[in-house]
């Protein structure tokens, strides 16, 4: 179904982007220094909380699983913050001119925006994965841990980001104002997609808002695995997950060639 | 100095209303609400109120929330007001008039202080706009002492611009602000104890925090709003001794930059 073409343009937006982004301080900084403070901070600001039998905390978090609790929800939301980043930094393709290059050959744009999700991903999220691997062996009782479950929702989650990535990419098309995703996307999508308080305790409002993005569900598939709970909310977050997947590649396509239309017509001599 | 100062300040104001977009101001009130809310949940939905015993030891107080919606409300305003005077003289490289600043007879610290009071209207307009997401979300101030939230507010003032002296000599070194600043927010809002008493930390951490004048203005500032603290002339001290250093040191860093700026490329 997928030509010999698409992975061929994934392939080189691939190796485009590796050329490009190999710089080897800011990535360090932003992918692993960052997330570690801001984890380690969230963590002393649940330390005035009291734990411990009895405590209102403890029905939600167990006992002493929450730098667990913390590390899987930053290490998912990092996945899915890394792709963020991608289509933020769209607007240096558009900047630097070589996004009408990309336009006018006869490459895939589908194959061009996976490609460049893809590998925004794992360059992102390599050192923060080696960093929670390190500490999960520290801090977690790997018994409990399901990794039938845990191993397919983990590339499940992967995959999600990808697609995630790409469609945030398509919209950032639309404008060359792209760092407001910067913000309509950092914080709410921490608080509301439940890093640091799981979703199950908000008010109706905020749980709606958090039923929109796919860190909420893929947080639900994770953190069941660690603490084998695999009940029915879990197999309804996969299901959900997986057929969000399927209507956000629609969209993307969908928003992709309107944006191609609409750059027919708004855009100037150099497309932008 | 004050000409300078105020030359700065219209020039930054006019520079500020014409040519840029309003998005950090936007950010800052969006980072700030999002603290605000963050904490609200926690405390109400997560758990319930239910804090541990020694939160009220160490703070003197039991109000949870209020101690975190004020912690979150300073780091912003701490952030907003440090970023835009790190950043200026890397600013003005960018847009090419730091060599007409370098060759003016204009005095150094009539500059800062002219950039830092026109910040302090666009920061003071997120702490408002934040402060009435905070009012709705509990935060409850006793009738505090005013002398003592004066003095307090000054000197947190006095350590922000102190640490963001030397903070934009590190910019205009590195020609970085997006890795410099985020890195050193990062570690302030770990130690310097904006969310949490630092009593929490491990020692060693509360000993590193101590090198930030922030930490401590920002405790004195916090006590007066939140038991009403009186504010003595030996509490103040050794904040101001700090931010003289840092202050002295960022002048002399930026003087020793600013020298090397146009050799190196």
């Amino acid at each position: 179904m997928i030509s010999r073409g698409f992975w061929l343009t994934v392939r080189a937006e691939v190796s485009k982007q590796h050329q490009n982004r190999t710089k080897g301080r800011a990535v360090f900084f932003s992918l692993l220094l960052w997330p570690a403070l801001t984890f380690l901070t969230s963590y002393y600001t649940m330390l005035p909380y009291r734990t411990g039998a009895g405590s209102v905390l403890s029905r939600v978090i167990p006992d002493g699983r929450v730098p667990l609790f913390l590390l899987s929800g930053y290490l998912v939301f990092q996945l899915f913050w890394t792709v963020v980043q991608a289509a933020w930094l769209f607007e240096l393709e558009r900047k630097g001119g070589t996004l009408e290059m990309v336009f006018l050959s006869p490459a895939s744009k589908m194959a061009f925006l996976y490609g460049r999700s893809l590998y925004s991903l794992f360059h992102g999220i390599w050192m923060f994965a080696v960093f929670s691997g390190l500490t999960f062996v520290f801090v977690a009782d790997i018994s409990t841990i399901n990794w039938l479950a845990l191993l397919p929702a983990l590339l499940l989650i992967m995959v999600s980001a990808i697609i995630w990535g790409a469609a945030l990419c398509a919209i950032s098309l639309f404008s060359r104002d792209s760092g407001l995703l910067y913000y309509i996307f950092q914080a709410p999508m921490e608080l509301f997609g439940g890093v640091r308080i799981p979703p199950a305790v908000f008010p109706a409002w905020a749980t709606g808002l958090s039923l929109l993005f796919p860190l909420t569900y893929s947080l639900i598939l994770v953190r069941g695995a660690l603490n084998n709970h695999i009940g029915s909310s879990w197999w309804w977050s996969l299901s959900i997950l997986i057929l969000g997947n399927i209507a956000l590649i629609a969209a993307t396509r969908y928003i992709l060639i309107r944006a191609e239309k609409h750059a027919r017509v708004k855009g100037n001599w150099t497309l932008f | 100095m004050w000409q300078t100062a105020i030359a700065t300040l219209v020039r930054n104001q006019r520079a500020n209303r014409r040519a840029y977009p309003w998005t950090f101001t936007l950010g800052h009130i969006i980072d700030g609400a999002y603290l605000v809310l963050i904490s609200f949940f926690s405390y109400v939905y997560l758990i319930q109120g239910d804090v541990d015993s020694q939160f009220a030891v160490y703070t003197g107080s039991n109000d949870y929330l209020t101690y975190v919606i004020i912690g979150g409300l300073l780091n912003i305003f701490s952030i907003s007001m440090m970023m835009n005077i790190s950043r200026a003289l890397i600013t003005e490289w960018r847009e090419g008039t730091l060599e007409a600043l370098l060759l003016s007879p204009s005095n150094r610290s009539g500059y800062f202080v002219g950039n830092a009071i026109q910040q302090l209207y666009r920061s003071g307009l997120e702490l408002l706009v934040v402060l009435s997401f905070g009012l709705l979300a509990g935060l409850r101030l006793p009738f505090p002492h005013l002398w003592s939230v004066i003095v307090g507010g000054l000197i947190y003032l006095l350590s922000c611009y102190a640490m963001a002296l030397v903070l934009g000599s590190i910019m205009l070194f590195t020609r970085d602000t997006y890795i410099v600043q985020n890195t050193l927010f990062a570690v302030t809002a770990l130690l310097c104890g904006f969310q949490f008493p630092r009593q929490y930390l491990p020692e060693m951490l509360q000993h590193a925090g101590e090198i930030f004048p922030l930490t401590h203005s920002l405790q004195l500032l916090r006590g007066a709003l939140l038991t009403g603290d009186v504010i003595r002339l030996m509490d103040i001290l050794p904040i101001v001794l700090l931010s003289t250093v840092y202050i002295a040191v960022g002048l002399w860093s930026n003087r020793l930059v600013e020298r090397r700026l146009f050799e190196r490329f």
